[in-house]
């Protein structure tokens, strides 16, 4: 019985990518393409593996020693820990990478520094609910702070 | 110790000015929860945009090292550790605090870190000529099974999902593949776009990866962490002598860190988690940890800070990052035109030194700050998570969109944000990610440079590369030679 998860969804997308670039490797000449072929066939056949088994619970049950975590209740920065934490909902997922998609939206469309007003004061008081003089200080003191560090003293004039 | 000679230039007015302020910066950072060294150099990159490589380094190295500071401050007061390297500070330093102890406590930690961090890059400084003649002796295939190395040591370090995370890794390698091959110097993996002809800028990814998702990980904390506390003074005598008292337990829990550290992937956690271990376990008196005894704190925080020296060994002579961390000092060091691996020993050796002094005044500057002013930036820990989460996507934007002035940087920023969360919630390992990002490069370059030179059997030949390639199929094996050793045992 197939089942389809954000789980899977992102596991597939790794898929994908592994075989866009083993699709491409074809345009390139041998020596080139070697060994990005031979990482993305490795990648290619890891990575559906774990498609099937987010995709297929049956597949996940069969491979368990795939799934098992190594022993040790403490770990280094490669641990890998799945998270499942309150108000990790998709919904707020999508909400707060819509809102960074509009600010850097902004950012090519005005200039960093109206961006980050815009922006910062938008996400403060709709998406976070603070006061209106939190935001507005809150934003209006870090786009300040970005003009006078980085305009001013840096000089990196693109930025406004 | 060749890091002597470059104290002068380290002790110059205006970098000493950039430190003291890296250094305040880096202890709020550390104080406020969630947020760590690594965050503090990411946010700390744009600043470095007009700076020469030198005020980089001590800008980015300071708040690195005063990070740690803050975080066992938050530990021993509030029970709070402000990053993960530091949870293992609350086993002791908060009963201490309770005791009324705090400011016994807070100095042995802030004195611990001092002279930890002192003992791990006086070590690193003496492994340098050791490191050089080694690195010296590298050709092509041996860099390769460094590379191999570098990449299945992530994997078997990695206490998790080791399958995931391999696939974290190879997922990185394809990544370092796009932008121009490294044979005829071809558009490769470009999808038509001039912008990835440079290949995926390593520094937007860091902030991606750790800026942005950590970001997103605080934007859903509606609470702050502390309520009401007494602050209390950070200077106590008594701390300073319990050190002294303690010397033994110092030292081996420093040279716990230095070794912890020079493993790649492995990190601060398990080196003080290690250090207390062991503490507790050749303690005359073991029944007092947990309960307030200072012997905890000291173990704690001396491999803490020791750590760094190991850490910075693999990640300067060779290239490999062993942390997040030293990831962002990599990119951080590209930036500036310097790359981490065999020259930072060779041609940019006195930078290498001058990196090593930096860190060391860092610290002593960190703990003097830490006992005057640390204890007071306590309040910070009344900041919600949710307040810090736009101010840190806006400075990780501006990071990214200053570096080169490309929209594009912000857009993969952005988009290895996104990757940072799934990641992290479906048990896929960011740092395996970002080391074989790094590290891709070379694997790639040097295969085909020994298959000139040497051909294959370039790979099984050369004592080096045979060494690690030992060390490589040794470590992929471990994790099943040890399952099978504690089933045999059970």
């Amino acid at each position: 019985m197939m089942r389809i998860t954000e789980r899977g969804v992102f596991s597939s997308l790794i898929f994908l990518f592994a075989c866009v670039i083993l699709f491409r490797t074809l345009d390139l000449r041998t020596d080139v393409a070697l060994v990005p072929k031979m990482v993305g066939i490795i990648l290619l056949a890891f990575a559906g593996v774990q498609v099937l088994m987010d995709l297929f619970p049956a597949v996940r049950k069969r491979l368990t020693f795939l799934n098992r975590n190594s022993g040790g209740s403490i770990g280094g920065e490669g641990v890998v820990q799945e998270q499942d934490e309150a108000g990790d909902t998709p919904f707020a997922r999508y909400r707060f990478f819509g809102w960074v998609a509009a600010f850097i939206a902004l950012i090519y469309f005005t200039s960093m520094i109206w961006a980050t007003i815009i922006s910062l004061f938008v996400y403060l008081k709709w998406l976070n609910k603070e006061t209106w003089l939190m935001s507005a200080l809150y934003s209006l003191g870090m786009a300040l702070f970005i003009y006078f560090v980085f305009v001013v003293g840096f000089k990196l004039h693109f930025l406004l | 110790m060749g890091f002597l000679s470059q104290l002068g230039a380290v002790l110059q007015w205006d970098l000493m000015l950039i430190m003291v302020g890296a250094v305040m910066f880096g202890l709020v950072v550390g104080v406020l929860p969630g947020l760590g060294g690594t965050i503090a150099m990411v946010l700390l990159i744009p600043l470095t945009f007009g700076m020469s490589p030198e005020a980089s380094i001590v800008l980015l190295l300071a708040a690195y090292g005063a990070s740690n500071f803050g975080g066992s401050i938050t530990s021993i007061l509030i029970n709070t550790p402000g990053d993960a390297v530091n949870a293992a500070t609350t086993f002791d330093g908060y009963p201490l605090a309770k005791q009324g102890k705090a400011g016994m406590a807070i100095t042995a930690a802030m004195v611990c870190s001092a002279l930890g961090g002192l003992v791990g890059l006086v070590a690193l400084d003496l492994m340098i000529p050791v490191a050089r003649k080694l690195i010296l002796a590298f050709s092509y295939p041996d860099f390769f099974m460094l590379a191999v190395f570098g990449l299945t040591i992530i994997a078997a370090v990695t206490r998790g999902n080791t399958f995931r995370g391999l696939i974290s890794a190879l997922f990185g390698v394809l990544l370092a593949f796009v932008g121009t091959d490294p044979i005829i110097g071809g558009e490769r993996f470009t999808f038509g776009t001039e912008y990835l002809w440079d290949g995926i800028d390593l520094v937007a990814v860091i902030i991606g990866l750790f800026a942005i998702g950590e970001a997103y990980t605080l934007s859903r904390q509606h609470q702050s962490i502390a309520s009401e506390f007494k602050v209390e003074s950070g200077i106590s005598w008594e701390g300073v002598t319990a050190v002294g008292k303690n010397y033994w337990l110092f030292l081996r829990s420093c040279f716990i860190g230095i070794w912890v550290g020079m493993i790649p992937g492995v990190g601060g956690v398990v080196a003080s988690f290690m250090a207390y271990g062991t503490a507790v376990q050749m303690s005359k008196t073991p029944e007092k940890f947990g309960k307030g005894a200072i012997e905890g704190v000291i173990a704690v925080e001396s491999a803490n800070d020791a750590k760094e020296g190991g850490n910075l060994l693999p990640t300067l002579a060779f290239g490999i990052p062993g942390n997040s961390a030293m990831a962002v000092l990599i990119g951080g060091l590209m930036m500036h035109g310097l790359s981490p691996g065999p020259e930072m020993l060779t041609k940019n050796i006195d930078t290498t030194e001058f990196l090593i002094a930096a860190a060391i005044v860092g610290k002593f500057v960190a703990m003097a700050l830490g006992l005057l002013f640390g204890t007071r930036l306590i309040f910070l820990t009344k900041i919600r998570g949710s307040l810090m989460a736009p101010g840190i996507i806006a400075f990780g934007l501006v990071a990214a969109y200053g570096a080169g002035g490309k929209i594009g940087d912000v857009i993969v920023a952005a988009a290895f944000g996104l990757i940072s969360v799934f990641m992290q919630k479906y048990g896929y390992s960011r740092i395996a990610l970002i080391i074989a990002l790094v590290l891709g490069g070379l694997l790639e370059a040097s295969y085909h440079q020994s298959m000139t030179a040497f051909g294959v059997s370039g790979f099984f030949t050369r004592p080096i590369a045979l060494v690690l390639l030992s060390i490589t199929v040794l470590s992929l094996a471990w994790p099943l030679i040890r399952r099978k050793k504690t089933g045999t045992s059970s």
